[in-house]
């Protein structure tokens, strides 16, 4: 139990090397299909009566499945409430606790668009509709709190500040990168999918088709906007040159893509629409990316001492399992021979060159130093240009002790 | 109905040229006005706060006592300097200060405007840590502004602790 503390509690160091690029990951997976699938959903509630076909083939461009759920919402929420808790570990921000209680609203929100879809009943549709669009309401002002550490003291709702600019603003990209992406799959998937797209000759497919180009000619010009006033009223100290270039790539990626769409748009048929599609999923990555660096650089004082804390805590439990060990372990000769005869003898003698250097040459560098050898067992170094390295023999702490206090004696007896 | 959208494309280009200039502006003003002033001596509160685990009181000595916590005076430094670390480039800078008798001008990082009074003594008497205002300097080589320290800011804590929020207390 205190291993698990001490590794997880604060967070091992390894662990917190992976935790940026496990968020970001987690966030890429939720939030694109996510949109999509709201976006979708909401657009087949315009379509309902007047044109059920499109109706239902909007239904299909973000299937909710059993496996899409658990894979792009349930997976991703419960590993970013964790991630989260880890990182804000020893802050008094209960970011973990909003998550929870946003995932239950959004989980329910997809879980009323797949039965509305399945059944053909609007009213579920939109009352799932309606409940992810309040759920990433909320899902936006908690992501905003993460980069404003300086209104955490003063948390005093179950919820945090959720009608700021700020919050508000960083909804809004939230929307119309939803709506540019939903766009792109539209095309993606009814146009361009071997097995999915639209026969040729549907009714409703140039609807569908003009609609979709127009969702992401009015995202990408739209997002800029957004995306400029966010970093307007973003926090100072969450501000740093990685959110600026980050803004600057989008906008190139926004800007062809505003010219692919308006161009197809004056086309009777649409070309390159996998490249479109990547290029959403890519503006869509790279704004979550520069959402991670307004967070990185508020937070970055609190990494420092994170990462601090958790090599300490590292260190403390490391050097409490040798000082364990150490106690316990008498180096065993007999052991150390036969480790020797077994393993080594097949690269050393001690009078002559096999594959690794004669002992007689190499121990006399650790003769009394016994910590030192037993260092290099554990982990074997480069150490002499003329031999190969040393591959690590993978030895546990006894058998090291024992190999290296029979080596010695025997190096002493020899002499 | 087919569009002629090609005459569009360069009023597109134009748009996204302005957006740039827009984000490119708002990063050169950061740049210039509000990353982490450059000090004159490199002083790094992770090395002495945190590895050397001083207490901020230690320095900043009018924190508890006075309106202002104040920058410590030369002398402070000398105290361990004149043995400690000299041979380092920005201890010799210092050792130089402190030879010609001429006080550091440490760049204000904090500042509010003069129509507004301040006082540490009675937030530090109210137990309110250095970290709620400042973040935690300990962990910055140099310092920067973690808090907006404007007017909602303020009376967002002095609400949160049932403080008087009349604006004669701030205000001159
Ligand atoms: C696969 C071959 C191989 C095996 C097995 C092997 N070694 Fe080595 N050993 C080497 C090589 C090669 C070097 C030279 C490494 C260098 O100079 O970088 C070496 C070097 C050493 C050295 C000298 C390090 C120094 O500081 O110069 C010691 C001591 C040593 N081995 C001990 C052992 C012991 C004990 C075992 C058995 C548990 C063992 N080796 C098994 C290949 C081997
Ligand atoms: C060894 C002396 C020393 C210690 C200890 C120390 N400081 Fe400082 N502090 C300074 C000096 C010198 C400056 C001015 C240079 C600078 O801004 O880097 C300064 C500047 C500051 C500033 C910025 C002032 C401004 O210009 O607005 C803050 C805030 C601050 N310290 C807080 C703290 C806190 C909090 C602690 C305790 C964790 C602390 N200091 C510990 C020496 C110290
Ligand atoms: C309690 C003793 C102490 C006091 C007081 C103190 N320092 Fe230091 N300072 C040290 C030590 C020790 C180091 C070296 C730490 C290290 O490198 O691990 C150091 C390192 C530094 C360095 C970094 C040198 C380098 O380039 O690595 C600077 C700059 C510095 N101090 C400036 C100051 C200034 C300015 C003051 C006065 C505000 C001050 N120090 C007060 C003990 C002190
Ligand atoms: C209630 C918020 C608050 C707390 C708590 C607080 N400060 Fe400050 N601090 C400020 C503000 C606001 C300023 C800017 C004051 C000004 O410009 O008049 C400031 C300025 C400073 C300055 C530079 C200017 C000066 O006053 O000399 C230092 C150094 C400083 N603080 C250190 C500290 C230390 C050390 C602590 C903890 C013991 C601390 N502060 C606690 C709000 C706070
Ligand atoms: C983290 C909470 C917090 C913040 C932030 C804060 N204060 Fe305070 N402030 C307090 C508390 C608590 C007291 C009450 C002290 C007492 O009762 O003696 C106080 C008292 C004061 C007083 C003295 C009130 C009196 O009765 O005379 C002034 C003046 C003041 N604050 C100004 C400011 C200003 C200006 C700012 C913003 C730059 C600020 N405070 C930010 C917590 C805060
Ligand atoms: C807890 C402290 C506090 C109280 C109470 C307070 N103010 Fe302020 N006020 C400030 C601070 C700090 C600033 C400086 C803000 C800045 O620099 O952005 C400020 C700035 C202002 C400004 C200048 C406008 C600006 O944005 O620069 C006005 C006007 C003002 N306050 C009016 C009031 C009035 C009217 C009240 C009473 C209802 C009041 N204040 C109460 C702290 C306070």
């Amino acid at each position: 139990m205190d291993i698990l503390k001490n590794m997880l509690l604060p967070p091992g160091v390894e662990h917190l090397q992976m935790l940026p690029v496990l968020v970001v990951f987690m966030l890429w997976a939720h939030l694109p299909f996510a949109g999509i699938a709201w976006i979708c959903n909401l657009l087949s509630l315009v379509f309902w009566r007047r044109n059920p076909a499109a109706a239902r083939d909007l239904g299909r461009v973000a299937p909710l499945t059993w496996s899409t759920v658990c894979i792009f919402i349930v997976l991703p929420l419960a590993s970013l409430l964790f991630l989260f808790q880890h990182f804000l570990f020893g802050e008094m921000v209960p970011v973990g606790s909003y998550i929870l209680r946003l995932t239950l609203p959004i989980i329910l929100g997809f879980l009323l668009l797949a039965l509305g879809q399945h059944r053909r009943q609007a009213a579920f549709v939109a009352a799932g509709s309606v409940l992810l669009a309040g759920g990433y309401f909320f899902f936006s002002s908690v992501m905003n709190l993460i980069f404003t550490p300086e209104k955490w003291p003063f948390i005093r709702r179950p919820m945090p500040d959720v009608f700021s600019v700020t919050v508000v603003v960083h909804f809004k990209v939230f929307c119309l990168v939803s709506v540019l992406l939903a766009g792109a799959a539209i095309l993606f998937v009814l146009f361009h999918w071997p097995e999915k797209r639209l026969p040729v000759d549907a009714p409703h497919a140039e609807t569908l088709r003009r609609m979709a180009l127009a969702m992401v000619s009015g995202g990408s010009l739209l997002l800029p906007v957004f995306m400029i006033w966010e970093l307007y009223v973003a926090p100072e100290p969450a501000l740093s040159l990685n959110a600026f270039w980050l803004s600057a790539l989008v906008l190139v990626l926004l800007a062809v893509l505003a010219i692919w769409s308006v161009t197809m748009l004056g086309r009777s048929a649409s070309r390159w629409i996998a490249a479109a599609f990547v290029g959403a999923l890519a503006v869509s990555g790279l704004l979550i990316l520069k959402d991670h660096s307004l967070q990185a650089a508020a937070n970055q004082e609190h990494w420092v001492l994170l990462n601090e804390s958790s090599a300490r805590a590292l260190a403390e439990w490391q050097g409490q399992r040798a000082a364990q060990l150490a106690k316990n372990m008498v180096a065993d000769d007999k052991l150390g021979e036969k480790i020797y005869n077994d393993r080594c003898t097949a690269c050393h003698r001690f009078d002559q060159k096999v594959v690794g250097p004669p002992y007689n040459q190499v121990l006399p560098k650790y003769a009394g130093d016994m910590e030192k050898l037993k260092t290099f067992l554990r982990n074997p170094v480069k150490v002499d240009a003329a031999y190969p390295a040393m591959p690590n023999q993978g030895l546990t702490e006894l058998e090291v002790a024992s190999v290296a206090s029979f080596l010695l004696k025997k190096h002493d007896e020899g002499k | 109905m087919a569009l002629n959208t090609r005459k569009l494309i360069p009023v597109l280009v134009g748009y996204f040229v302005v957006c740039a200039l827009a984000v490119g502006a708002l990063g050169w003003y950061w740049l210039e006005y509000q990353q982490a002033p450059v000090q004159p001596i490199d002083f790094s509160h992770r090395i002495h706060a945190n590895k050397l685990g001083l207490e901020c009181s230690f320095c900043h000595t009018g924190a508890a006592v006075s309106a202002r916590a104040t920058v410590p005076p030369l002398s402070r430094c000398m105290e361990c300097h004149e043995s400690a670390a000299t041979d380092r480039p920005e201890i010799v800078k210092l050792t130089g200060y402190w030879k010609a008798q001429q006080p550091i001008e440490w760049v204000k990082v904090h500042s509010l405007p003069w129509h507004v009074r301040f006082t540490h003594k009675r937030h530090i008497a109210a137990n309110v840590d250095c970290t709620v205002c400042h973040g935690e300097v300990k962990a910055e080589s140099r310092v920067r502004r973690v808090r907006s320290l404007t007017m909602g800011w303020c009376v967002d804590c002095h609400r949160a602790k049932q403080v008087s929020v009349d604006c004669w207390i701030c205000h001159h």
